[in-house]
């Protein structure tokens, strides 16, 4: 006997604001990817994710309570099937999928709870650095990277250093010629160019004022390079310089902020596990950000 | 101008999700302007009046019938729409590559009429399954009857009739039963033996197979009854036909009667009945006090006061051997240190079960206990929860009831459907234990423990960053012959953090002794 025959059920357990919108508007996606862990959905420059719960929510995503084990790929959902809400709740995903929102509950981003921030801790700074240099091999970008929080970030003679350098000049030029160099590099759905530039991204924006960010170099040339890199991760880098992200990616940078040093080796430790390299590149970002903040305030400069 | 085409099927039963997605398939279908898919019950019809359909043949259909309107702005949009109807509802036996195809057929009857079954098993809307019921009977077929929302007028007239012809009619809302080793509904792997079991409760059923299998020992006949069997409406006619044959049955030594209390007149009827049987046998009426005399006027039936002990009892008799229980004082002593090292700040417990026999059982347990727990399937009216979304401190939840299931999946079906309540239960501060049910076996989910290991490593999570404990506990129904793997479905949980026991009269203990070692005992009732 089989219960798996067709269509398949799932429970949402928790989504983000954006899912909020959808069950809203009753809006229709397109299903954009499906992989073991994740379906991603698109709608013109938009996208949602749907992931299982254990893996975290966000803004964009939407968790169901599946297994550890189970395979998206078991739905047969397909890039291109419809994505829709006929009835208030339910979410088809192509004509054998439906997923019951009637229970869920709607995700709050960890990053709302940090306010007023004005100091960067040097343990959880050191817990990061630690975590990170004990992985620098995972990350193109942090090959050869000589981590010292305790003083100026030693130029690694790559593209971080042009990328810094450019930002104390505050020279616009400079910095999108090095940010061409740095999005849409590297293999997979979202390059390791495009994390470490989300991990910058995200971080910043716990220090910018959001009404100054539209003046600020970093946000203009990092929108100007965003062309050359996949729709969907183009999407991300444009979240986080919104201030949202993935729930493991800001968990990590909340306990790396205000957490205690234990809370952030876990939460960095989690970060620094996701995908092939992804985790490392985004938390090498992170770094990058808090340690020019810490050295050169630059989130509140206008660069 | 406007195209119209009205198909009616008669007798024709679909999947609801399945009607569903032809609908919205046809109403995609360009130049369609309207659609309706559905039984021609009353509401539909006036539905499809409403679109422009008058005809004799639409007032004439039944509820029994299929009924797909279509409005187009294009002939061939039409014929689309009829394309796609007739692939939707007659494709569907459409084989896999490699796979042998099922024979399906169209009625119940043209199935009967191939000759070589024994017994149907019914699972259809509610309203449809009295009369496919009737039509097995007819065909000289026992009836395994799934279907729930089944009126006690038909369920009487099947009943009788089916004794007329000498015919079983288990059910309605029969969840489980096991007929010469073929498990119906949701059933167990359980091994061949001299135990024969006849129960009113689905899960009722299967946690005593599973301890039975569990022991060592094994089941002659599992035969489901339906839960209204034992009222004094249907007075027990399927109970008292399946003891009978228990008792003629040269493979069954012990037997074995699960049911809520009995209707008075007809409790005295059966227990005469047993009395004057030759086999032993135990009763398990799930919350009545069994007190101090546990053997019936002849001393051959022996009452259980829960479903473990009766399982116990049964085995005990069966082979010679003595047990008192699965779990020892000491184990379960060990375990509540265990469990209770990871509540530190104490709390409130709450139960969320797919069985409702197993979170009856642990109302029972706990009110024994002296432990007052809120309900949505509370006998005492002060505990009964109206909303069934809502808590109030202990609460136990039974997630299988109508309010939950309607339009969904059974949570033995999709166990993820008690995740977003356990992990909210999880976030509440005055929580401190968390129990929920686990059942395996044919016709239940794949993978249970799965999704509620992801849900207990969540709420462990959620608890952590709270800076509080909580204890999770997981009764699992199974036995290692079922698909899932025992085993590894307990491993699974116990990775996860929740302690795993295979009875839940064990695990109702487990919660009183952590209510009792907080020092809360009696709740004040609201």
């Amino acid at each position: 006997m089989d219960m798996y025959e067709q269509p398949f059920y799932l429970t949402a357990v928790s989504h983000g604001r954006e899912f909020e919108r959808v069950l809203k508007d009753r809006k229709t996606f397109k299903v954009h990817s499906v992989f073991t862990h994740a379906v991603n959905l698109v709608a013109g420059s938009g996208f949602l994710t749907i992931l299982p719960l254990g893996r975290g929510c966000g803004k964009d995503v939407a968790t169901v309570a599946v297994s550890e084990r189970f395979s998206f790929f078991a739905l047969d959902v397909s890039p291109g099937d419809e994505a829709g809400m006929p009835a208030s709740c339910s979410l088809w995903l192509g004509e054998k999928t439906v997923i019951d929102f009637s229970g869920s509950k709607g995700w709050r981003s960890p990053l709302e709870a940090v306010n007023c921030l004005h100091t960067i801790g040097d343990e959880n700074m050191a817990v990061l650095e630690s975590a990170l240099a004990s992985k620098h091999n995972d990350s193109v970008f942090s090959r050869g990277f000589k981590f010292n929080v305790n003083s100026e970030p030693a130029a690694c003679g790559g593209v971080i250093e042009d990328i810094r350098r450019t930002l104390l000049e505050n020279d616009r030029e400079g910095l999108e010629k090095a940010l061409a160099g740095v999005i849409g590099f590297g293999p997979g759905l979202t390059p390791s160019g495009d994390d470490l530039v989300l991990g910058i991204s995200l971080a910043r924006s716990v220090f910018g004022t959001p009404w100054r960010s539209k003046g600020s170099i970093w946000e203009a040339c990092v929108r100007r390079n965003l062309h050359k890199t996949s729709d969907l991760s183009a999407f991300f880098i444009n979240r986080a310089l919104e201030g949202c992200a993935h729930e493991t990616v800001e968990r990590a940078l909340v306990y790396v902020l205000t957490g205690e040093p234990g809370e952030a080796k876990d939460a960095v430790g989690r970060l620094l596990s996701v995908g092939a390299t992804s985790g490392c590149d985004i938390g090498l970002g992170i770094y990058l950000a808090l340690n020019w903040q810490r050295r050169y305030a630059w989130c509140s400069k206008g660069w | 101008m406007v195209f119209k085409r009205l198909v009616i099927k008669p007798n024709s039963y679909h999947d609801s999700i399945v009607l569903m997605r032809l609908a919205r398939t046809v109403r995609n279908i360009d130049k369609v302007v309207a659609a309706q898919v559905g039984m021609a019950t009353g509401l539909n019809k006036d539905a499809v009046r409403e679109m422009g359909f008058v005809s004799q043949e639409l007032e004439t259909a039944t509820a029994n019938d299929l009924i797909v309107a279509v409005v187009a702005e294009a002939e061939d949009a039409i014929d689309n729409a009829e394309e796609v109807i007739k692939e939707s509802l007659e494709g569907s036996a459409r084989q896999e590559p490699g796979v042998k195809a099922a024979k399906i057929y169209a009625t119940l009857s043209e199935a009967a009429s191939v000759g070589g079954a024994g017994i149907a098993a019914i699972s259809v809307p509610g309203e449809y399954a009295a009369r496919e019921a009737g039509e097995a009977l007819a065909s000289g077929l026992h009836v395994f009857l799934f279907s729930d929302n089944v009126s006690v007028e038909d369920e009487v007239r099947l009943k009788k009739s089916g004794k007329e012809k000498g015919l079983f009619v288990m059910g309605p809302d029969c969840g489980t039963a096991v007929i010469g080793g073929l498990g119906l509904g949701f059933a167990n792997k359980v091994r061949s033996g001299r135990i024969g079991i006849v129960a009113a409760a689905g899960t009722g059923l299967q946690q005593v197979m599973a301890i039975i299998d569990r022991l060592g020992e094994g089941i002659s006949e599992a035969i489901g009854t339906g839960g209204r069997d034992l009222s004094k409406d249907v007075g027990g006619i399927t109970t008292f036909m399946g003891l009978a044959f228990l008792e003629s049955d040269p493979n069954t030594a012990v037997k074995v009667l699960i049911s809520k209390p009995p209707h008075p007149s007809v409790r005295d009827n059966l227990i005469r009945m047993l009395d004057d049987g030759a086999k032993p046998v135990v009763v398990c009426f799930m919350g009545e006090e069994v007190g101090e005399a546990r053997r019936s006027r002849s001393g051959k039936v022996l009452f259980a006061g829960d479903l473990e002990e009766a399982a116990i009892l049964a085995y005990q008799l069966a082979t010679g051997e003595s047990k008192e229980s699965l779990y020892s004082r000491d184990e379960l002593d060990e375990m509540a240190r265990k469990v209770m090292r990871r509540v530190d700040g104490g709390g409130y417990f709450r139960g969320l079960y797919s069985g409702g026999t197993l979170c009856h059982e642990t109302l029972t347990m706990l009110r024994r206990m002296g432990i007052d727990v809120y309900s949505n399937i509370a006998q005492d009216r002060r505990l009964l929860i109206e909303d069934p979304l809502e808590s109030f401190a202990n609460t136990c939840i039974d997630m299988g009831e109508d309010y939950f299931t309607r339009g969904k999946p059974h949570p033995m079906l999709d166990p993820g459907m008690r995740v977003p309540r356990y992990i909210a239960e999880a976030g509440r501060k005055d929580v401190g234990i968390l129990l929920f049910d686990v059942v395996l076996g044919y016709g239940c989910h794949r993978d249970p423990a799965g999704v509620m290991a992801e849900a207990v490593r969540e709420a462990g999570r959620i608890r952590k960053d709270m800076g509080q404990g909580l204890a999770q506990i997981a009764v699992m129904v199974g036995t290692a012959g079922d698909p899932q793997g025992l085993e590894k479905q307990a491993a699974v949980l116990s990775e996860a953090g929740a302690e795993v026991l295979s009875s839940n009269r064990a695990a109702a203990d487990l919660v009183s002794r952590i209510i009792k070692a907080q020092g809360g005992t009696r709740q004040c009732l609201r």
